[in-house]
């Protein structure tokens, strides 16, 4: 009995290691708390560099990752399985994002530009690296939201052009070209900068 | 700033400091989710079922009040003071004229701050409405509004009397693609006519857009069966961005009497052609392929036009490429004697072992298979991954790189009204396929010369590719690509063509034949 248990203590999270996100978000559905935390430890980085692609400032984006992943939690039971549960977490994120957007413009009529301009004196405080600042801020700013999204998804999350294709649900060629044209933005940007 | 002057920026330098900058900020959320949040269970009615059950229950007195200001007006007065129509006109401005009976503007009326901007000490009182639009649209083009890319605008017709609003709605159309043409821009154009609905009424003051605006997204809603969060995140957007989402997930637009769209006919295809449905968006669609075509021909004056500075050998088949696929240069079939449509592929793009078709219209699918030869006849293990309404996805193995390559899918049709058949294309593998292979996912990252030129607009690969074959007023059915090119045999022509499809990755050349 003592051993039995002990197998099934020592089986158990190895299990969660190894299902897909797609396995773990139909557990998620049926209230599985730690096939959550499995989930939310494969996605997150993904999740937020998507989520700070689209919102551009930190603090948003971490509001918006919470709401997402609470989000999932309550509404996992609507995912279809398809084999896509990245593309449906973005939807969600981008919901959200979107909405506070809409809130935004509600409560006060700042325009994205004023908000970056508010952060160009001190951008991201967490980040220490001066450099890795710099590359961020460029990315951030300089690129389109489309651009913000691939370039932040291929070179954080790792994710493969093809993944990326597959959860913006764009094509392929789309994704690379537009990867291509983005990183020689910031390359002319940041050999601009280091100029001056 | 600091010392980073021993940086040379390129992409892996960039990458990394990217990934160190969103690990240090990435947060931890997840002890401040609430597992006691209850979870919804999913069995009854789609979000969006419960969405319209709340509101048709919701506020009718509001919207009889909108219906009389929309659709008849004001009822008393002299006939010349009377509402006969009212245009809205959307881009992300929204605009709305209330015409006469003599289609003479009584009123214009900004419905978002962005129009006030546009209508800003413009005096459209009694002014004809040809010119009205015209005013707009310079205004529009002035304010920023509209652009050399990618612009979408949603025209709106309500009249009561159904006839009229259709001959105005035609007017109006006409009148916005003269004054976009004379401002330079190109626009994808919407148009409708809207009819009372209370729940119209209802999405456009809860997200506070034009009825115009609302009538469009709530028949998208209705069509595609969107969720609720879809419809919100819509509303949010301007015209273009919906008309872009439209396009990159083949959402349908309704093509019915009431009201119908002209859509990019990039996915509507030609056969949903309707005499309402104008597809006014071609526009811009060929520049974006005379772009290319325009650009590889410069580029290159000699014959072998091909971005792909790579290798010899590809260059020396390109040469003899045309000879073979001059007939139907980009053109892919289907062999069909009941004359239906023909199965069409858009572009082909082979990366990593894995080939990825497109078509240009909407495919099905019935026991598909497909082969893999080489120029020798040698076939090649090839099994089809994955199928999408206008795409699929085969994986292949034992593929040299620098050779080309030929594969025979079967068991697909157009969507409507194809009969099920087999279809053709070509594509070659890059040359440095071992090193990519070898280097893993960075091979994207390398400066791939003129890719980016060969993909060019917003949605590069899928609209180059299409641009050829949406010719506005072509009737369904016929094949746009020989009015698009008057001669088959042209020769720079076709080199353009291919060099075209080829841009849709540098190192790969794709193109289709008919069997």
């Amino acid at each position: 009995m003592f051993l039995m248990g002990i197998l099934t203590a020592l089986d158990e999270p190895a299990a969660y290691d190894r299902m897909s996100d797609e396995k773990l978000l139909l557990l998620v559905a049926k209230g599985d708390q730690e096939a959550f935390l499995r989930l939310y430890h494969n996605t997150d980085k993904t999740i937020y560099g998507f989520i700070l692609s689209i919102m551009r400032s930190p603090q948003d984006a971490e509001e918006v990752m919470q709401e997402t992943y609470l989000k999932v939690w309550i509404s996992a039971g609507s995912y279809k399985s398809q084999g896509k549960p990245l593309a449906w977490m973005f939807t969600i994120a981008r919901n959200l994002c979107y909405m506070k957007f809409r809130d935004q413009k509600h409560e006060a009529d700042i325009g994205l530009s004023d908000l970056s301009e508010m952060e160009t004196g001190e951008f991201c405080p967490q980040i220490e690296d001066a450099a890795d600042k710099l590359v961020l801020r460029a990315a951030l700013y300089i690129l389109g939201e489309e651009e913000r999204q691939i370039v932040l998804l291929h070179t954080t999350a790792g994710m493969k052009h093809r993944e990326i294709a597959a959860a913006l649900q764009l094509p392929l060629p789309t994704v690379l070209s537009k990867y291509n044209r983005a990183m020689k933005k910031l390359q002319k940007h940041l050999r601009e900068e280091e100029g001056h | 700033m600091t010392d980073h002057s021993d940086l040379k920026w390129n992409n892996d330098e960039i990458a990394g400091h990217l990934r160190s900058a969103v690990e240090a900020l990435t947060p931890d959320v997840l002890g401040r989710i609430d597992f006691t949040t209850p979870q919804e269970i999913y069995t009854g009615p789609s979000g969006t079922v419960r969405l319209y059950r709340r509101m048709r229950t919701a506020a009718l007195a509001a919207a009889a009040c909108l219906a009389l200001a929309v659709l008849s007006g004001g009822v008393a007065g002299y006939q010349n003071r009377r509402v006969d129509s009212v245009i809205g006109i959307d881009v992300n401005p929204s605009i709305e004229l209330s015409v006469n009976r003599r289609d003479k503007v009584l009123r214009a009326e900004a419905l978002n701050e962005d129009a006030r901007e546009v209508l800003d000490d413009m005096d459209l009182e009694q002014v004809d409405l040809d010119i009205a639009v015209n005013a707009l649209i310079g205004s529009m083009v002035r304010h920023g509004y509209l652009d050399d890319l990618d612009n979408a605008i949603l025209v709106t017709v309500a009249n009561k009397d159904t006839e009229k609003a259709a001959v105005l709605r035609q007017d109006v159309v006409i009148d916005i693609e003269a004054s976009l043409e004379e401002h330079k821009v190109q626009a994808v154009v919407y148009d409708q006519q809207a009819l009372d609905r209370s729940e119209v009424q209802e999405l456009a003051k809860e997200y506070e857009i034009s009825y115009g605006k609302a009538y469009f997204l709530w028949e998208l809603v209705e069509e595609n069966d969107l969720s609720h969060e879809e419809m919100a995140a819509f509303s949010g957007m301007t015209m273009e961005e919906i008309a872009r989402e439209i396009a990159e997930r083949s959402y349908t637009v309704r093509g019915g009497n009431e009201a119908s769209a002209a859509a990019q006919d990039e996915e509507e295809s030609s056969a949903q052609a309707s005499p309402e449905s104008r597809p006014s968006a071609p526009a811009a669609t060929q520049e974006e392929t005379s772009e290319p075509s325009a650009a590889g021909a410069g580029q290159e004056p000699d014959s072998t036009a091909q971005p792909d500075a790579s290798a010899g050998s590809t260059a020396q088949t390109d040469a003899s490429y045309p000879a073979v696929t001059l007939p139907e240069t980009t053109e892919s079939f289907v062999e069909d004697e009941t004359g239906g449509k023909h199965v069409r592929i858009d572009y082909v793009d082979f990366e990593d072992g894995y080939l990825n078709v497109v078509f240009r219209d909407k495919v099905r699918w019935k026991n598909p298979t497909v082969s893999v030869t080489d120029e020798n006849g040698q076939s090649y293990p090839a099994r089809i991954e994955d199928t999408g309404p206008d795409s699929c996805g085969i994986s292949v193995r034992g593929l040299e790189g620098g050779t080309d390559y030929s594969f025979t899918l079967g068991g697909v049709a157009v969507r409507e009204g194809g009969a099920s058949g087999s279809v053709r294309g070509y594509f070659d593998t890059p040359d440095i396929a071992d090193e990519l292979l070898e280097s893993g996912e960075t091979e994207d990252d390398g400066d791939d010369g003129g890719d980016e030129d060969g993909v060019s607009g917003e949605n590069g690969g899928t609209e180059a590719g299409t641009g050829a074959s949406t010719e506005p007023e072509e009737p369904a059915g016929t094949e746009p690509e020989d009015a698009a090119r008057p001669s088959a045999a042209q020769e720079p022509e076709t080199e353009a063509k291919t060099w075209e499809m080829s841009g849709t990755d540098a190192s790969d050349r794709a193109s289709g034949e008919s069997l």
